[in-house]
């Protein structure tokens, strides 16, 4: 709940560029990342926003049966739960039109041919046998921008995801080739660059003025909001829209364009903090997560 | 890298062969049937709820908050001189070894909390907090056995954190059964659905018991009495810990904001 | 290359340091209180009967305190306990009858009658059935409000009042929450701090920052925005280390940042936070 007088607040410091953190426009609060928290699962990833918004990924694999429509492909499912532990609305069935609004989001987010090659290195017998990559996010904490944490916390934790080596063994019969899982050998996902990550840029206050990484303050001011999926290429993955406001085509042009240079930036600053992490990961070092240590 | 966790499934496990207890009287990851599993912790790990509580139990991981004391949420849950303690048990869709989607409306979840609930109405002073509401929320993120007792001994700790006056400690211990010995702290390899298992939380001062649950039934010859003492000395070394974790997390505190008299 | 507008960094590793003032008692729920008289207790003890001993326990995790024959424990961290005479913000979550309902950061939110606000036409005129038509005029749903805890009743409900000029709706400014244990219990809680920036600190943890005093008009500068929230950074920054809020402390935090050179957005970073607060942590009273 906020009072006339903060929104007021809100928009008026938008409008002169500055808001109640300090932020510019479109600068993004500080982030926390850490992967490899969850020994249990092939891969995981711990995304925190500015403190207040914290999302936990944790991917498991399991080989099934491809989709009859994608024979060459794998499978990534994708759930996100909102728990109680963010907010006690969220207690029982509350989070439930959330949970299924934002796993939806991710579904869209990499379903498109911009990913087609990342489902493809999930693949292992073409029509008989893959990997399905079950993506389960959880939200820990809700201040804003969940959309871009809970991407970002997917493509990170994909990113460090490392399957057992499947070997195929060739049959008698063009049917009966088998596979064989070394649990000894793990290797990373190829193509897990092609993760695409969210950007959300919200409409507040006057015309043609809107902010990025909004906290949950200011989407209680933002008439209308756009969000894109963005990729290293630079193309878009699914774009969403809502608000009860419209946003003229002139904004909207502008909006599109600058989505595509802010997720730029994450996933430029992202992979370069995220070097250190593969590259211990590949010398098979260990090492010691903070988690949830203070 | 995922564990060695293949060993049971692949052999059907246990009575296809495998050995719980050595030779030599260790159990499969070396403990001795006495010892329970190394415990972290940490209190304050979240900083919206108003109390809130890591804890680690071997691989078995939980987070718990405490929000409230609060107003309550609907009219209708309001008592005059008392406040209501609500609980809800969730388990993350990564938790299991295994890859499962529960809902936290499960049965299985839904009784693990109506005993944590019965727990701590018992212990906190709600009397002190007429009218009001004070919630539980526990989120399993990684389950190898004991994942109610990792959540009764986080919720202490969460308690405390948000500063909900109670007459006692809570602290629970779980006790299997295997390869003829009682075993304190079985993981999720020793505890298999037909064997007996007793989850007990005492309370740490007056050792009166605040709840206990007992699985399945125990062997003939086996004395209830003699798993209860298994579970309450499994009970005083966790108890150590805990308060141990507490003391140095408030003595951070008071080095932090210093002795100002508020 | 244009320049990243985020910054990422890794979690800070928990201290390792051993646990400071390991002299001073903690006590734990249920532990045992030593004392002479059982009959003169107060908040965080409790008078258990064990076998046939009587004895004094605590009910929550903190120091033990001795103030004449009284014996309490003050929990190092709780819900925020109203106390008459207390200066509070509170959020407005509903109103009916002739009065609000606040939410003040406590166990049960706060009343406020329309009998204890100040209207305009005087100080103490009647209230008529126009006000109370028109109670959402003077605060609605979601306004801010600064009040002082008037009196608390048998129920344990808290009333408020506004009976002050300098008490009221907040506007032209933000909201800040942070853990009551940290505002101190001072003669002054409004505040104008010396970048020149107004602070109320409300003893219940509720905050709001201002550019001005609520009587002043004109527009906000971008510059004293951007001071607003270099002193909102601030706030948070104590809040995180758990060091007390007061003038001073926010003002070393804020003089620190910018010695620091310190970006605004920059300010609530895990690794900077600590950089910043130094000073402050060393203004604590010691023990």
């Amino acid at each position: 709940m906020l009072s006339g007088a903060e929104k007021t607040y809100i928009e008026a410091g938008a409008a002169q560029g500055i808001r109640a953190d300090g932020r510019g426009l479109l600068d993004l609060r500080p982030v926390t990342l850490e992967t490899s928290l969850l020994p249990t699962a092939s891969g995981s990833a711990r995304v925190r926003i500015g403190g207040v918004t914290d999302i936990l990924v944790g991917v498991k694999a399991e080989v099934v049966e491809p989709h009859v429509n994608a024979p060459d492909e794998g499978l990534m499912s994708f759930a996100v739960e909102c728990s109680s532990l963010a907010s006690p609305d969220f207690v029982g069935r509350g989070g439930a039109d959330l949970n299924a609004e934002l796993s939806q989001l991710l579904t869209r987010l990499y379903a498109s041919s911009a990913t087609r090659e990342l489902r493809r290195g999930l693949a292992l017998i073409p029509g008989r046998k893959c990997w399905v990559l079950h993506v389960d996010a959880l939200v820990l904490d809700s201040g804003g921008n969940l959309y871009g944490a809970l991407s970002l916390a997917v493509r990170a934790a994909l990113r460090v995801v490392t399957l057992p080596r499947v070997v195929i063994i060739p049959g008698e019969a063009d049917d009966d080739d088998e596979i064989e899982v070394n649990e000894e050998v793990f290797e990373r996902l190829s193509r897990s660059e092609d993760a695409p990550v969210a950007v959300t840029l919200s409409a507040v206050g006057g015309r043609g003025i809107y902010i990025a990484d909004s906290t949950s303050e200011e989407e209680a001011c933002a008439k209308a909001a756009i969000t894109m999926g963005v990729n290293l290429a630079g193309r878009a993955c699914g774009a969403v829209s809502g608000g009860t406001g419209g946003v003229d085509m002139d904004t909207l042009k502008s909006m599109l364009k600058d989505a595509v240079r802010v997720g730029g930036d994450i996933l430029k600053t992202t992979d370069s903090f995220l070097q250190d992490d593969i590259a211990r990961m590949e010398s098979g070092e260990e090492v010691e997560p903070v988690g949830f240590f203070s | 890298m995922p564990p060695a966790t293949k060993r049971s499934r692949s052999r059907g496990g246990g009575a296809g062969g495998l050995e719980y207890i050595s030779l030599d009287g260790l159990r499969i990851d070396g403990r001795r049937p006495t010892e329970v599993r190394k415990i972290r912790c940490s209190l304050g790990a979240l900083s919206r709820a108003d109390g809130s509580a890591y804890y680690e139990q071997g691989n078995t991981r939980v987070l718990v908050a405490v929000y409230g004391p609060r107003e309550p949420h609907s009219r209708a849950s309001i008592q005059h001189d008392r406040a209501v303690v609500k609980c809800e048990f969730s388990t993350a869709m990564f938790a299991s070894p295994v890859y499962r989607r529960t809902w936290k409306g499960d049965r299985k979840s839904t009784a693990a909390a109506l005993v944590m609930q019965k727990a701590f109405e018992g212990v906190i002073l709600t009397a002190s907090y007429p009218k009001s509401q004070i919630d539980i929320y526990v989120q399993v993120l990684q389950n190898d056995g004991g994942a109610l007792v990792a959540a009764i001994n986080a919720a202490s700790l969460a308690l405390v954190n948000a500063g909900v006056a109670m007459s006692d400690f809570v602290v629970a211990c779980s006790v299997g059964f295997v390869d003829d010995t009682f075993v304190v702290d079985p993981s999720s390899l020793e505890s298999a659905s037909d064997r007996p298992e007793l989850t007990l939380a005492v309370l740490s001062h007056s050792a009166k018991i605040a709840s206990c649950q007992l699985d399945s039934k125990l062997p003939d010859g086996e004395s209830f009495e003699r798993a209860l003492e298994f579970a309450t000395s499994g009970a005083n070394q966790i108890f150590k810990v805990l308060e141990y974790e507490v003391r140095k997390y408030s003595l951070n505190l008071l080095d932090s904001r210093g002795l100002v008299a508020l | 290359m244009s320049t990243p507008t985020f910054s990422i960094v890794r979690p800070p590793p928990p201290s390792t340091a051993s646990a400071p003032l390991s002299h001073i008692p903690i006590t734990i729920p249920g532990s045992t209180i030593p004392t002479e008289d059982l009959s003169v207790r107060a908040r965080g003890t409790l008078l258990s009967t064990t076998g046939s001993t009587r004895v004094l326990t605590a009910t929550v995790a903190g120091v033990i305190t001795r103030v004449n024959k009284l014996v309490m424990v003050r929990p190092l961290r709780a819900k925020y306990i109203p106390e008459t005479g207390d200066v509070v913000i509170g959020r407005v979550t509903d109103l009916a009858g002739r009065r609000w309902r606040l939410d003040v950061n406590a166990a049960r939110h706060a009343i406020l009658l329309l009998s204890a606000v100040n209207l305009p036409g005087g100080i103490q005129r009647r209230r008529t059935y126009q006000d109370e038509l028109n109670m959402r005029a003077f605060f609605t749903e979601g306004d801010l409000v600064s009040a002082e805890v008037q009196e608390q009743w048998d129920d344990g409900c808290v009333a408020l009042h506004t009976r002050s000029l300098r008490y009221g709706k907040l506007s032209g400014g933000t909201f800040v929450p942070v853990q009551p244990e940290l505002v101190k219990r001072a003669k002054k809680h409004f505040h104008r701090l010396d970048c020149g920036v107004h602070a109320i600190l409300g003893n219940n943890g509720y905050i709001f920052l201002a550019e001005r005093a609520e009587k002043e008009g004109g527009a906000t500068t971008p510059e004293m925005r951007k001071m607003v929230a270099r002193v909102r950074n601030a706030v948070l920054a104590l809040d995180t280390e758990f060091i007390a809020i007061g003038p001073d402390t926010i003002m070393s935090v804020y003089d620190a940042s910018i010695e620091e050179g310190v970006e605004l957005r920059d300010m609530t970073r895990p690794d900077i936070t600590a950089k910043i607060c130094e000073g402050a942590r060393s203004m604590r009273a010691a023990a």
